[in-house]
């Protein structure tokens, strides 16, 4: 498990070298402004498919510090760091790993 | 709408550390809502953050030499008539061997182990094996490991010890150089396996806050979660806690100095595991190299020699760097096979059958060789190989009798009545 989320918290935050290739930060943000538990669902939507319950999306913000109703009005705003860290949190989660 | 500094911080942002130690993990394990894991963080409270309770449990580590190891050449039996004209050119002579009786000699490169072998805590049983003789690597592992011939159920006797006296902490059975979990730790008993020390944290910021919030975030999604994924998450969140302090590497006690590479490396850890007191019952370790088809060479030089050498004196840094914690921890050395009586064309040896175990440490009635020797004359070997008239799960199953007293054999070792082998002792 350990393992895993190393993995995980090493490909969201481009810990990888050579060739990989990453999309945009902005193209995972859904049209903003917008509460962080939102850009929160819409990233699972795309990561996963799936839509997040409270529980989850709950898990996520608290990985980053920050409460569900904070209000992203743009990326600047979730800093240099939390964009990785909500990526890679989404992927440790159950929802993820069982699926 | 705002971002308040509450919402920016959370409902308490110095949650975190507020807290104490002790209170964190009061709060994680009543999170996780688990009688077991509330129990084992319990333990690593009093164990890792105070460090007050002594804890006296005997440990056991067992040292698997992966790929065969030859145990004619580990303990020779210079005495038995037909040994030197098996083995023209790799044979040792009696002038060359440490430690010697009239029929038996160890390995000069065991020579940073002689002291022990004098004091009588380090010792061997030899002509031990499986009940039938299988030259697969991989399926004479897995018998040893599994120690239940004839069942179906993916469980290794370690899992089955640890089912036995366990509580459920994975730290109880832990498997250091490779991360992949050895038939012996297969079963329903949670267990460890890792390469190196330092590689068991969760990855975070160096922030505590962070760290914090990290870990809570695990614990919401987790801690709820059923099935062997959850038990295994939550697993891993304790135990990465618990050996927070281990993760930074730190130079070994006493002055002991391991050889370089791997052997040297899983010793250093899982000293550094046991003197941690963390609840530590059972290590296995994997030691590779021991499948010496050619050039197997002689006691001054070659494959042979050099691993010995890393053997034995990492086992002799390992003690050392023990301290007064030798005192209750028991060395077994396991392989899957002996190797063939007779040298091939390339001055190896290939896959046989009957081989020897090397015994150190608590408990161990030492400074002797524990045998019913078959002999290696034509007739008494088993299509060439060494007989086995020792079943290795007689020798294990003494080590668990003596050492842990608490353990049901007939539940770790199934079907089976060990017979006597006299080479461990009850000790306090």
């Amino acid at each position: 498990m350990l393992n895993s989320w190393t993995v995980h918290a090493t490909m969201a935050n481009g810990w990888v070298g050579g060739a990989v290739g990453f999309q945009p930060p902005e193209a995972w943000m859904p049209a903003l402004p917008a509460r962080l538990s939102f850009v929160v669902d819409h990233i699972v939507r795309k990561l996963l498919a799936r839509q997040s319950s409270a529980a989850l999306r709950s898990a996520v913000c608290r990985k980053v510090g920050l409460r569900p109703d904070y209000l992203v009005r743009s990326i600047r705003d979730l800093g240099s760091w939390r964009l990785g860290s909500i990526l890679s949190s989404v992927l440790d989660t159950p929802l993820h790993m069982t699926r | 709408m705002t971002n308040t500094r509450e919402a920016v911080l959370g409902t308490c942002e110095c949650e975190g550390l507020a807290h104490s130690r002790r209170a964190f993990l009061k709060t994680v394990g009543t999170v996780a809502g688990s009688t077991v894991l509330a129990t084992a963080f319990g333990d690593v409270f009093r164990q890792v953050a105070f460090g007050a309770i002594t804890d006296n449990a005997n440990v056991l580590v067992v040292l698997s030499l992966r790929g065969g190891a030859d145990g004619l050449s580990l303990v020779v039996p210079h005495g038995d008539p037909a040994y030197v004209g098996a083995r023209p050119h790799i044979a040792l002579s009696p002038s060359e061997l440490i430690g010697n009786d009239w029929m038996f000699g160890l390995h000069p490169a065991l020579a940073p182990l002689l002291p022990k072998w004098r004091d009588g805590s380090f010792g061997a049983v030899h002509a031990v094996g499986t009940p039938q003789p299988n030259r697969s690597h991989f399926a004479a592992m897995e018998a040893i490991e599994d120690a239940d011939p004839g069942s179906s159920l993916r469980c290794g006797w370690v899992n089955r010890m640890i089912g036995v006296i366990g509580t459920d902490e994975p730290v109880e059975g832990a498997q250091i150089g490779t991360s992949t979990v050895p038939t012996s730790l297969f079963g329903p008993a949670p267990s460890l396996s890792l390469n190196r020390l330092s590689s068991l944290k969760l990855i975070s910021s160096s922030d505590p806050i962070r760290q914090q919030y990290h870990r809570q975030s695990l614990h919401r999604v987790w801690d709820g979660a059923a099935g062997p994924l959850g038990q295994g998450a939550r697993a891993a969140l304790t135990t990465s806690l618990t050996l927070a302090p281990l993760t930074q590497d730190r130079p070994p006690h006493n002055g002991a100095v391991y050889p370089y590479g791997d052997v040297g490396t899983a010793m250093a850890e899982t000293a550094r595991l046991i003197r941690a007191q963390v609840g530590t019952r059972v290590v296995t370790v994997d030691a590779g190299g021991w499948d010496m088809h050619t050039s197997l060479g002689t006691s001054t030089s070659g494959a042979m020699r050099n691993k010995v050498n890393e053997l034995a004196t990492g086992l002799a840094a390992f003690f050392a760097d023990l301290g007064p914690w030798a005192d209750r921890v028991t060395v077994v050395t396991i392989s899957e096979f002996g190797r063939r009586v007779t040298e091939n064309g390339s001055q190896g040896l290939d896959h046989g059958y009957g081989n020897c175990m090397l015994l150190l440490g608590a408990g161990v009635i030492g400074g002797r060789v524990h045998t019913r020797w078959p002999g290696l004359g034509g007739k008494k070997l088993v299509d060439g190989d060494l007989a086995v008239t020792v079943d290795i799960r007689s020798v294990l199953a003494e080590v668990l009798k003596a050492r842990f007293p608490e353990a049901d054999l007939s539940a770790v070792f199934p079907s089976f009545t060990p017979e006597w082998v006299g080479a461990v002792r009850s000790t306090p």
